[in-house]
């Protein structure tokens, strides 16, 4: 069967070489972590902890604020010191949950649902919703939102993203090699969960390895394994939905509208620890690289650790990062410092050299059209861009502005280095604004 | 000869017939217009500015003539048009005090320092959706000119020190800048008006120092000069309820050097030139050494009126 | 067949505007938008048909009876203005819409060269009734086809970073250059006459 790929999308460098073949290391709990009590989309947590009590390992600190919502569980036992607006990841102060670590490590008691598979599918669900699972791909939208579809939207396919398209990150790639079978069995669960008939996992063809692992422990499932071609944003939801279904998402639409869910790698195996384990969402696997990092690796990694001591812990000089970012390259966030916290959505921490992040000045559009064929979802952000220039942001909508996901193509493939996506992000902000005046 | 009454009499014939033609139809499709629409084209400014919020000039003269909009509504027009207008369409107009835009900071890049480094495209409104922008205040100016692509009248300018400033004569009072500000920092304000605080953050005094070294801290010491100094939390702000312009002396008395004097000092000058600065700090100096003497000697010759004269506790604020 | 030859003639190899020059004025006028070019080419065509089957009765049955057809110009003139007149009248009391988006441009036809011209070519080249009501059709969808193109341009050319010694009219009448020289292409098809 040859690699599957959708239109559009490019070719970056992708730097996976130097962690693709290191194990996951845990990284010992830090003396004191910082856990943000809004680390999901939609509604922040509110905390249910009072500074100075005691917590233990996986207990809930903040409970979920609403439906589109999801819980927060301290990740190390001790003493809560304060609950108090702290930096974030995306750069503005969150309110953060401050514990001390005591060193024990007791843990909460927890219960799983061993037999998930005649367990009610309610049961399954308000599992994974109090264990705190999001989306960990990066997008952390809460995962019991994303598995109670709406009746009349029936869910047929369920896809696992396996891609791992992203520069430089190898976290998924981890899980899928070390942690097959959980990973499998969260795919089950979450297709069981779903009602859906068929369950697809896709894997770029730059990790054979993974391919091999999870094609045998699939062996005995009914679950397809599908190869895809090495190509940037192969791991986007409809990029995704279009190699393996050849299924076009409607513009505005969710994958929901074309019966499928897309689901990380790493989503599904906190998925099985939920379910069977009732272990909540505390830890997570993530790649610390870079050209700074001289030490890099996958980590199993506390959330609430200051990304400051995983960079110490990899040997990284501050004086010798030119640039943060948190996530991948193309789609990740740069930092202004390493104060910040690990998230449940942070799967990488990139560190680079000031010469290696060097932005040089734009030039003028020389019209070479390859941010048109690069652009996955078939738009002209050349055009958008040029709306943007001239503050003409009804033209802009009417090129479907509102489409765009920021993926970074268009960006990476410009001649004249125009910031094609800022461009556009500002477009759609200006077009959200506007709605939101005549609404 | 024939040859010539013919054409003669073919060409008025034909010509009598299209102007029978045309009376007629002038009849069947009369429209009634408003002679005074052309009246009141002929007077409006004709930028089509949209300040008045109507789509272009002929929109607001149609809802000149419709009665839904006030003669008054013209900022680039000003008093002069709304007594035109009122002239026109016969009616009683109050002129409207006129009114230019202010971009209230002066923190540039000396006094609020740059916390991060952005590089990202020439616009405030990305820079501020990006984290609450590159500045240390999260409230003050970023300078990046997305007023100025707004102007049409090119009002507006970058100054030297990452910051921008109005023009109070060119600028018309379209507030099409205000839109265009993502912080909210340009407001309308009297063009008589001659004492300005040029700080629009709320946060407490200790905040603000960290981040600006000309914000208004709230420290209400321009309070004790003029009752029209108003305070907003821990803001300071100008009423606009009185008709004659403020005493520019209440600059002065502001420890933080946030007021503005704008009979002193021209506007470029006061936020990008250090020795306009020094000047000020220099008056402001001389002026606290004068009203203590004065507060002094006041106490000395008429010690027992003073409590009648002014409250204790308010006197020991000013004199600190 | 002979129709059809006519309309394509007219539509494309002797376009009016941009092969003949003719209608300049509204061409640059009213391209703006493509919304007003759609309005504009209406009024055009409406008038060229009218227009066009006016002074041919005029001359069938005026002008050639009594020998004068050197009055030809002035009076085509003369009824053409006149019938613009009204349907600008027309247009203000039915559709004010309309009217609006055409503005002053109502009465630049009025005097506009592109239908005289197709009043005096139809006299000129001795077409018979069905032809005449051809050529105005052909000639008023070749000036609508030319005004939405152009229009359509200049909209596209509103996201463009334009030298500013170029911008507004210079860099409209370039393309509108442009444009005429791609129209020269259709030249091929023209029947050897």
């Amino acid at each position: 069967m040859s690699a599957l790929t959708f239109a559009g999308g490019i070719h970056p460098a992708y730097h996976k070489d130097r962690t693709s073949g290191l194990a996951v290391q845990a990284i010992p709990a830090p003396q004191e972590v910082i856990i943000p009590l809004s680390q999901h989309i939609g509604a922040p947590a509110k905390a249910c902890v009072e500074p100075g009590a005691a917590v233990k390992v996986g207990q809930m600190i903040a409970e979920s604020g609403g439906f589109v919502s999801a819980p927060v569980h301290s990740s190390v036992s001790g003493t809560m010191k304060a609950i108090e607006p702290r930096p974030g990841p995306m750069g503005v102060p969150v309110l953060c949950a401050i514990i001390e670590n005591d060193g024990t490590d007791a843990a909460e008691d927890t219960a799983g649902t061993a037999d998930w598979k005649t367990a009610s599918v309610a049961d399954l669900r308000q599992k994974i919703q109090s264990c705190g699972v999001v989306g960990m791909g990066g997008a952390t939208f809460p995962t019991h939102v994303k598995l109670s579809p709406p009746p009349n939207k029936p869910i047929d396919t369920v896809i696992l993203n396996g891609a791992e398209c992203e520069p430089f990150l190898t976290a998924d790639h981890r899980i899928m090699l070390e942690h097959t079978a959980a990973m499998v069995e969260g795919l089950q669960i979450i297709t069981r969960i779903l009602d859906a008939k068929h369950a697809v996992v896709g894997i770029e063809v730059n990790k054979p390895d993974a391919l091999d692992a999870v094609r045998s422990a699939c062996a005995s499932t009914d679950i397809r394994v599908v190869p895809l071609q090495i190509k940037y944003p192969q791991g986007g939801e409809k990029q995704l939905i279009s190699a393996v279904l050849r299924r076009e998402v409607p513009s505005g639409g969710l994958p929901m509208d074309v019966g499928v869910v897309v689901q990380n790698a790493g989503t599904a195996r906190a998925v099985q620890q939920a379910v069977t384990a009732g272990r909540p969402l505390y830890e997570r696997i993530l790649t610390v690289t870079g050209s700074a990092v001289p030490e890099p690796g996958n980590f199993l990694v506390r959330i609430g650790t200051p990304v400051a001591t995983l960079l110490t812990h990899c040997g990284v000089s501050a004086d010798r990062m030119g640039r943060l970012i948190l996530g991948g390259p193309m789609m990740g966030f740069a930092q202004r410092h390493a104060d910040v916290p690990v998230t449940k959505g942070t799967s990488g921490i990139l560190a680079f050299l000031e010469t290696e992040s060097a932005i040089l000045p734009p030039m003028a559009c020389i019209r070479c059209g390859r941010c048109v064929r690069a652009c996955p979802m078939r738009l002209v952000p050349s055009q958008i861009a040029a709306c943007c220039d001239h503050r003409l942001f009804s033209h802009a909508r009417a090129a479907d502005a509102m489409d765009c996901m920021e993926c970074g193509s268009c960006a990476h493939e410009c001649p004249s280095r125009i910031p094609l996506v800022q461009k556009i992000r500002l477009v759609k902000a200006e077009i959200l604004a506007a709605r939101r005046k005549t609404a | 000869m024939t040859s010539m009454l013919i054409a003669i009499s073919v060409l008025c014939g034909i010509g009598l017939a299209m102007a029978l033609l045309l009376a007629v139809g002038k009849r069947a499709f009369a429209v009634e217009v408003d002679p005074r629409f052309e009246q009141l084209m002929d007077v409006i400014p004709g930028a089509n500015c949209g300040g008045c919020g109507l789509p272009g000039c002929s929109g607001y003269a149609s809802a000149l003539l419709a009665g839904t909009a006030a003669p008054d509504a013209c900022p680039p027009g000003g008093a002069e048009l709304t007594m035109e207008i009122g002239r026109i369409l016969g009616m009683e107009v109050t002129v409207r005090e006129p009114e230019v835009a202010l971009v209230r900071c002066a923190g540039g890049n000396s006094e609020s320092p740059i916390r991060a480094r952005y590089d990202g495209i020439d616009d405030c409104r990305a820079a501020h959706a990006l984290a609450g922008g590159f500045k240390s205040c999260t409230h003050g100016c970023l300078g990046l000119g997305s007023c100025i692509a707004a102007c049409t009248f090119n009002a507006i300018e970058r100054t030297a020190n990452g910051l921008v400033r109005i023009d109070p004569e060119r600028c018309t009072g379209c507030r099409n800048c205000i839109a265009a500000c993502p912080r909210h920092i340009i407001a309308m304000v009297p063009k008589k008006e001659v004492v300005h605080v040029l700080c629009i953050n709320p946060d407490k005094a200790k905040d603000v120092k960290a981040v600006c070294t000309v914000g208004c801290t709230g420290c209400k010491i321009c309070g004790k000069q003029s009752p029209r100094m108003v305070f907003d939390g821990a803001l300071a702000r100008v009423s606009t309820d009185a008709n004659d312009p403020l005493d520019p002396s209440v600059a002065l008395s502001c420890p933080q050097g946030s007021i503005y004097d704008a009979r002193e000092y021209r506007l470029s000058d006061w936020l990008s030139s250090a020795d306009t600065r020094k000047h000020f700090e220099e008056r402001a100096a001389a002026w606290k050494e004068a009203e203590k003497a004065r507060k002094a000697g006041a106490r000395k010759e008429k010690p027992p009126k003073k409590d009648d004269d002014q409250p204790a506790s308010s006197q020991q604020e000013v004199t600190p | 067949m002979n129709i059809l030859i006519i309309v394509l003639m007219a539509m494309l190899t002797e376009n009016f505007v941009l092969s003949k020059f003719l209608g300049i004025c509204p061409f640059l006028g009213v391209s703006r938008r493509i919304s007003t070019a759609l309005g504009m080419s209406m009024a055009v065509l409406f008038v060229m048909l009218v227009a066009s089957l006016l002074t041919y009765a005029i001359h069938i049955h005026i002008l050639l009876p009594l020998d004068v057809s050197y009055l030809q110009t002035i009076v085509f003139i003369l009824v053409i203005a006149s019938t613009v007149q009204l349907t600008e009248m027309a247009i203000q009391k039915l559709s004010p819409g309309l009217y609006d988006a055409l503005g002053i441009f109502l009465p630049l036809i009025t005097t506009n060269c592109a239908v005289l011209g197709i009043a005096v070519l139809n006299v000129d080249r001795g077409y018979h009734l069905l032809e005449v009501l051809f050529f105005a059709l052909g000639a008023a969808a070749g000036f609508g086809l030319a005004l939405l193109l152009f229009a359509g341009l200049r909209e596209t050319m509103e996201t463009a970073d334009i030298p500013k010694s170029f911008q507004g009219a210079a860099i409209a009448l370039v393309t509108a250059g442009i444009l005429s020289l791609a129209f020269m292409g259709f030249s091929g098809l023209a029947p050897t006459s």
